[in-house]
């Protein structure tokens, strides 16, 4: 095995052992958190705010599933950026190593709930292996997506503490506006015009177009994915040769 | 156990601290900047500082060099820049093979960890060549951490700690090594069997740098030394000489702590 990703996997594996110790659960907690949250968002949405149509549940939970991955993803990675300090220099291990093994731990959850998610929620309409083969090619894009855009936005935030609170924000309004609780056909053409502008929007479609039925949209969708990794991946690598120095002098 | 010879070669090193993102860290005061309203004052107080200046030595293979001089004369900023921690504004750095730097060890730990788990992982990214066995087994027998050893870190105090990260960092010293302030925790006893175990037959071809404000240490581990002041060495030589410097400038090295 590469010394490289030897290194990370070891990495991924005393921070998994030191963030689950002495739980009930252990890392099965890391699976339950979303799951809980999100069967507290169905009960509320499609019992008490009557929503019955039959493809609220799998719409919410798709939106949610990418939503948690998304958004941890970009809070571990400036914890973890901040708080390995002195392993970068007694480790000899580059920031990068030590955010990637943050990551690993995410999308192993990610890829769980998602096989979950196949399985229980959406039942035999996924079960072809084009279907599977189309998810897994948009989920390798959104780890790629996931994982620039988090290096990148915490490198920024290691240099401007603004960033932090902005994204805290930023995050809570776009989870709120996006179509996770609410589909566009519900909310009139003007508000489902407004919405697709979103950014958030276009990942939580993209992510819903991967598991649909419409073939010739899947194909576009990977593209489309495929684009948007390719160019979060360039912005990180710009951004990491632009200020990786002032963030190794500040940490 | 074979051994690197290799020469480490420093010509013209500068390293230039801007003092600017130190100041307009806030999104605010950037955008101000930008438009031109903010403050003269803070403005103005933007500039550039001489980390290192004109830095250029040779370390030959075998090499045994103490880095002196006061608080911020650059000591460690000249170790993470030979280690590659930190990339210098100008000048170049010659060394064949990497050079591992140790330097605040104590908080590379993990708190929920034991000692006998961090060993295990971070062992293994430190020496990956190494049996995990013999490994666990120098440091549980080095650290003299007894039961303590099975023992989450949380619980260790700061001694413990770097008991620890000193019998790690001492497994293996092939690789050419710097050793910034690494026994300012240890007591007395563990700091002379960590010396002992520098200056032992397995590792006398083995070069390192020693980083101390401690006389007793630098003298005992060192042979050559240069002296830092303001980020310009002002001497290089041998270790007595080095010394006389020291005290004739009345800057630090202190005796040994009991």
């Amino acid at each position: 095995m590469n010394l490289e990703f030897k290194k990370v996997l070891l990495l991924t594996r005393a921070q998994v052992k030191a963030r689950y110790r002495d739980t009930s659960f252990g890392l099965a907690w890391s699976l339950m958190q979303p799951f809980i949250i999100v069967f507290s968002q169905v009960l509320l949405f499609s019992h008490l705010f009557g929503n019955q149509d039959s493809g609220f549940k799998a719409y919410i939970l798709v939106g949610s599933l990418i939503w948690f991955y998304i958004s941890q993803s970009v809070e571990k990675t400036s914890l973890v950026l901040k708080q390995s300090s002195a392993q970068y220099t007694n480790l000899h291990i580059k920031p990068l190593e030590s955010v990637l093994s943050c990551h690993l731990e995410n999308y192993f959850q990610f890829l769980v709930y998602s096989a979950v998610l196949f399985m229980v929620v959406m039942g035999p309409t996924v079960s072809t292996l084009l279907h599977i083969l189309n998810f897994s090619l948009v989920s390798v894009f959104l780890f790629g997506f996931v994982f620039s855009f988090s290096y990148a936005i915490s490198l920024y935030q290691v240099i401007y503490k603004d960033i932090k609170y902005l994204c805290q924000f930023f995050f809570a309004t776009l989870y709120f506006l996006s179509p996770t609780f609410y589909k566009p056909e519900q909310l009139g053409l003007e508000k489902a015009h407004f919405l697709n502008f979103l950014p958030t929007t276009w990942i939580l479609d993209f992510a819903r177009l991967s598991i649909g039925q419409n073939l010739n949209q899947n194909h576009t969708t990977i593209g489309l994915f495929g684009l948007l990794c390719t160019v979060t991946a360039i912005w990180s690598i710009k951004t990491h040769q632009k200020i990786i120095q002032k963030v190794l002098v500040k940490l | 156990m074979t051994f690197r010879n290799f020469e480490i070669k420093v010509e013209n090193l500068n390293f230039i601290r801007s003092h600017d993102f130190y100041i307009n860290t806030s999104i605010k005061s950037a955008v101000l900047e930008k438009l031109g309203l903010s403050s003269s004052q803070q403005t103005h107080s933007i500039k550039t500082e001489y980390v290192l200046k004109n830095i250029s030595f040779t370390v030959q293979p075998k090499d045994r060099l103490a880095i002196l001089g006061g608080n911020g004369s650059g000591k460690t900023t000249l170790a993470k820049v030979l280690a590659g921690r930190l990339q210098p504004s100008s000048g170049t750095i010659a060394s064949p093979n990497p050079i591992r730097l140790f330097h605040h060890f104590e908080n590379m730990f993990l708190d929920e960890l034991t000692g006998f788990e961090s060993v295990l992982y971070f062992g293994q990214i430190l020496y990956p060549k190494h049996t995990t066995t013999s490994l666990l087994e120098f440091c549980e027998s080095f650290s003299e951490l007894g039961d303590s050893y099975y023992r989450r870190i949380e619980t260790f105090s700061s001694g413990m700690k770097s008991r620890l990260a000193l019998a790690l960092m001492c497994f293996d010293l092939t690789d050419y090594t710097i050793f910034d302030e690494v026994t300012g925790f240890v007591d007395a006893s563990f700091k002379q069997k960590f010396l002992s175990r520098l200056k032992e037959r397995d590792f006398q071809n083995s070069g390192y740098i020693y980083i101390s404000h401690h006389r007793d240490e630098i003298k005992s581990v060192c042979h050559r030394a240069i002296y830092l002041e303001n980020g310009e060495i002002v001497y290089d030589g041998s270790i007595e000489k080095a010394i006389a410097v020291v005290q004739f400038k009345g800057t630090d090295v202190n005796e040994s702590r009991i």
